[in-house]
């Protein structure tokens, strides 16, 4: 039996513009499980980030609840939804976000200090973490400027790690990247999951949506379907059509 | 067509600029405000308030020299007729017949004692040729005293009252009958205050033996700048004619700059707060377009792409910045007028003299084409830049661009708290915040150090500036006559209420070659209790030793060690100069000597004491006691104490509003600039806050680390600003007093008052951050991430 790490139940977020009432998420009911490596996926603007985001506490919800462990925290002020974040989850953004004034073993730093203040503690994690996913030491000091497309995401998946979260968010993860570097951040993210990490990851890309073991499909802010997929294996070419033949029942 | 294509270009860029730097274009406007307010008043005050004295000198025929002298014998008459006649200076000259007592009178809650006090009938000075009198308001009542307009209204006096001098033992009592304008005897800064008495009241006078019956004379000559030298000529002529004969005198500079000493302090302060507040907002519009090409980079880069010229985007920023100081300008001129008005009021009432605000265009247009000319040039140095901007270059890249020489404080290896580095962080790639926050608090703490001073030395105890000013002061001065100084030095050693009391006389002795120079006699000068009146080398102490006033000296120069030759009473003598005094008596040019060192010139004229009593004693009650003893032989008591809370009210009353003007717009332009600074920081780091708010960062961690990153600069930049400040303020006060004599500030600096300033001002700064970085609560992860 999979242990239920997050849960939410009519899950809603509506935005207003022009006056009008945009309804993005309706009444979504989900649980997200211990290990999974959840994949959600959809068409442009059926609402996959803002669930994530909700999901994540970046986001408050406009109606229903979001619980966590036993704690609700749709009903937390911004304070306490920063310190649920720093706790418990890590994010891999599409565009990155590293701060570019600071070097690459500060950009973690940033993150890992706030939660643990053995500062050599969590030094050693990084540098175990840079290793992990192919960081050489030469590239602690650089800034991320300087690094290519896949460094930065690479790094930007160390800084998500280093708090050890409960979830890993990851919206388009390999968005703005290219095939080589997409592939490189891909199997570091499997790599991770293999080793228990609880993954929420958006896409809309087909390769990346097979390294989930369980993909939603959202459309107009309602989840459409669900899929298992069952554990990730480079070679398994029967999950690959069974992720088509769900996606083209969904309307792909 | 191109050049309507390029105005309608600029003027798109200027409206699109404007309104997405709104509190940028406010602020600045609010800043500009002030520099032209300020700017605009002390041009009025230098160009114009002192030339109306001027005018007014013009208008009413006034003296170029002015001397009273205590007979009115024919030979007397006859001799110094013939002495103005055969000097090809003079121009035309006047007798008038006056009655003269040193006497003293009620002024603004005190008494002041003025040795020129003379009386003149209101028929002869209605005619005078030479110094016409005007009268400024008149009752019904046709009998009684006209007084001058200095001391009408908040000078205590109003039409119907009753006004009483104090003349040797006796008062004399008038109906205010009405006001004048004399400008050359018009206030007891003058040496001489004329009182204009109805024919009744002054026949009543003329034959009572308080009085003496004197002789005013007023001369005009070709050319003003030969004033005090035809002055010195007088006096000199007439002492070694009528050595006997007693004498007051002034000329045109004298009192020019006398009257005016408030007008001159308070266009030097205005001046110079100008300034700052222009240097400040120069330093924000700079500031301002270096942000606006950074963060804007991407639309400029836009703006060029799509066929625009650097040229056009830079004039549209001059369009901007100057057509928005033009018009900050005019409003800044418009409130000088709104403000005008309380600052002539407070200026006539020291200046005595009446002065009609009236619309004046060269200090408007001097305003208006300086502040817009040092604006374009700001604008046009900080926007050449966007000549350099490759527009695809700055479309892909935007703003993302760093040296990466260094990584200040890194994690790794910096000590403290996670907050405390990332603040250090910030502060490291701060620099222009970090520049414009040191200028800003070093101009601020200099105000704060200059309010202190004030404060300490004018408003809370006023002893330091008098003691700046007039030089000595005490309780009462008693004048005697020769005969019975012994009985009353005897009289005063007996007394049981008196603390010390010391000889203090003064003369005018002249300085061959030189000019006349108002001398103060004492036997000995380790008795005065401002021992600062020498500020270079030492008091007199033998008989053939002097002591000269500094500017003076610096002026004709002397210095320490020179012999000169004075002359009185027909004689002349020569004394070695030991030491360089400061008053701002007779504009900085004072003598001190010892009695013996007087007394080889002649016999003093006056004996007068300076007299401390003890702790809790009645000084009238004492010259009470003075008179009833001595009777006739005293000549002159003086309440110093009341005449310099007399003199020094009306001061105190310009210091008070100027420390509260300069105080209140300190934290209107610290308020401002820091507003500015914060909201452009938070602009800048709304990116970072966004992305540290996503990975767990409060609102409140970012706002101490907001707090911290200001702390180290508010907090060093104060420290040094306060040290600075109180090193230099009395340096800097000394170049603004030296035309008044005053070449050596040396104002009390109240460590325990600027240490408080000090501490108050970093937490205010501090606590106007905190709220001002509220608006971090507003920066949302989720509105970062959905504007990607």
């Amino acid at each position: 039996m999979k242990q239920i790490i997050l849960k939410t139940e009519k899950l809603s977020k509506s935005f207003s513009s022009n006056g009008m009432l945009q309804h993005v998420l309706r009444n979504i009911d989900l649980m997200l499980y211990q290990g999974d490596f959840t994949v959600i996926m959809g068409a442009s603007g059926a609402g996959k980030s803002t669930l994530l985001y909700a999901l994540s506490g970046m986001d408050t919800p406009t109606l229903g609840t979001i619980t966590f462990q036993d704690q609700t925290i749709s009903d937390y002020h911004s304070d306490q939804l920063a310190i649920f974040r720093r706790e418990h989850c890590g994010f891999v953004f599409q565009q990155i976000y590293l701060l570019d004034d600071m070097s690459v073993m500060d950009n973690v730093l940033i993150a890992g200090l706030l939660v643990n203040k053995q500062k050599q503690q969590v030094i050693k994690k990084a540098e175990e973490l840079f290793a992990s996913v192919g960081i050489s030491k030469e590239t602690y000091q650089k800034f991320p400027t300087q690094l290519s497309g896949g460094e930065a995401q690479r790094v930007g998946i160390v800084r998500a790690l280093i708090n050890e979260p409960q979830i890993l968010f990851a919206d388009e993860p390999t968005g703005a990247l290219n095939s080589k570097r997409g592939l490189d951040v891909l199997n570091t993210l499997s790599e991770c999951n293999a080793l228990g990490q609880s993954i929420v990851m958006v896409t809309h890309d087909v390769r990346s949506a097979l390294r989930g073991n369980r993909i939603l499909y959202l459309k107009d802010g309602i989840i459409l379907g669900e899929c298992d997929l069952g554990k990730f294996h480079q070679e398994d070419l029967s999950r690959q059509k069974k992720l088509l033949q769900f996606l083209d029942e969904m309307g792909w | 067509m191109k050049w309507g294509g390029d105005v309608k270009k600029i003027l798109l860029i200027t409206r699109y600029h404007m309104c997405k730097w709104k509190t940028q274009t406010i602020t600045i406007t609010l800043l500009m405000i002030v520099a032209a307010m300020m700017f605009h008043l002390w041009l009025m005050l230098s160009m114009d308030y002192k030339q109306n004295f001027e005018r007014s000198h013009d208008a009413m025929h006034a003296e170029d020299v002015t001397l009273l002298a205590s007979t009115n014998q024919p030979s007397f008459l006859k001799f110094m007729e013939q002495t103005m006649q055969e000097d090809a200076r003079t121009k035309e000259y006047a007798f008038d017949n006056v009655l003269y007592a040193p006497s003293s009178f009620s002024y603004q809650g005190g008494e002041v004692a003025v040795g020129g006090t003379f009386l003149i009938d209101k028929e002869t000075a209605m005619n005078r040729t030479i110094g016409k009198v005007e009268i400024v308001e008149e009752g019904t009542q046709t009998s009684g005293i006209y007084l001058p307009m200095l001391y009408r209204g908040e000078g205590g006096y109003e039409i119907g009252d009753t006004f009483h001098l104090h003349v040797n033992d006796q008062i004399l009592s008038f109906p205010v009958v009405g006001f004048t304008n004399s400008l050359m005897s018009g206030s007891h800064n003058c040496v001489m205050v004329m009182m204009m008495l109805s024919k009744d009241r002054y026949n009543e006078l003329k034959d009572k033996e308080i009085f003496t019956n004197s002789t005013l004379i007023a001369a005009r000559i070709h050319d003003k700048q030969d004033s005090e030298d035809y002055e010195t000529m007088l006096k000199s002529a007439l002492a070694a004619e009528f050595p006997n004969v007693f004498s007051h005198s002034n000329h045109y500079y004298l009192i020019y700059n006398s009257r005016y000493i408030s007008q001159m302090i308070c266009a030097a302060i205005v001046s110079a707060m100008a300034l700052f507040v222009m240097l400040i907002a120069l330093i924000v519009i700079f500031s301002n377009i270096i942000n606006h090409i950074q963060e804007d980079m991407r639309n400029l880069g836009a703006l060029k792409a799509i066929g625009y010229q650097s040229s056009q985007i830079i004039h549209a920023l001059l369009f901007q910045y100057t057509t928005m100081t033009a018009l900050s300008v005019l409003l800044g001129i418009l409130a000088s007028y709104g403000l005008f008005p309380t600052v002539n009021a407070m200026m006539i009432a020291q200046t005595g003299i009446p002065y009609e605000m009236h619309f004046l265009l060269l200090p408007m247009i001097i305003t208006l084409t300086f502040l817009c000319g040092i604006v374009y040039l700001v604008v046009w140095y900080s926007a050449r830049r966007i000549k350099h901007i490759d527009p695809i270059i700055a479309l892909r890249q935007g703003v993302k661009t760093h040296s990466f020489q260094h990584n200040r404080f890194p994690l790794t290896k910096s000590k403290g708290s996670l907050s405390s580095i990332l603040a250090y962080k910030t502060i490291c790639t701060n620099k222009k915040q970090n520049v414009i926050l040191t200028v800003t608090t070093m101009i601020i703490t200099l105000i704060i150090v200059f309010c202190a001073v004030m404060f300490r030395n004018f408003i809370a105890d006023m002893d330091p500036f008098v003691e700046l000013i007039v030089g000595e002061s005490a309780d009462s001065c008693v004048s005697i006559r020769q005969a019975k100084e012994d009985a009353f030095l005897k009289f005063l050693s007996d007394h049981p209420h008196i603390e010390h009391f010391y000889l203090y006389s003064s003369e005018n002795v002249g300085h061959v070659g030189g000019a006349e120079l108002y001398s103060t006699m004492s036997d000995d000068f380790t008795m005065l209790h401002n021992q600062r009146l020498v500020c270079k080398g030492r008091f007199p102490k033998y008989d053939n030793e002097v002591a000269v006033g500094a500017k003076y000296a610096d002026e004709n120069h002397l210095i320490i060690g020179d012999v000169i030759s004075l002359s009185a009473q027909g004689k002349q003598e020569e004394y070695l100069i030991t030491g360089l005094t400061q008053t701002s008596n007779n504009l900085g040019k004072d003598a001190l000597l010892t009695r013996s060192g007087y007394e080889r010139l002649g016999k003093l004229n006056a004996i007068s004491y300076y007299i401390n009593v003890k702790e809790g004693i009645d000084i009238d009650a004492f010259h009470d006691e003075v008179k009833e003893r001595f009777g006739s032989d005293i000549l002159l008591v003086v309440n110093v104490r009341n005449t310099i809370d007399a003199s020094a009210s009306v001061y105190i009353s310009i210091m008070t509003l100027i420390v509260f003007v300069l105080f209140a717009l300190s934290l209107i332009i610290v308020t401002i600039v820091l507003y500015l600074l914060v909201k452009t920081m938070l602009n800048h780091k709304k990116h970072e806050y966004g992305i540290l708010k996503a990975i767990g960062f409060t609102s409140f961690q970012l706002m101490i680390q907001t707090i911290k990153s200001f702390l180290p600069v508010i907090m060093i930049s104060t420290l040094i600003g306060i040290l600075c400040s109180a090193w230099l303020i009395n340096p800097l006060l000394s170049i603004f007093l030296k035309n008044i004599g005053i070449v050596h500030c040396m104002f009390i600096i109240p460590a325990d008052f600027l240490a408080i300033a000090g501490i108050a001002m970093i937490l205010y700064t501090l606590l106007l951050i905190l709220l001002l970085s509220l608006r971090i609560r507003k920066i949302a992860p989720i509105t970062l991430l959905n504007k990607e």
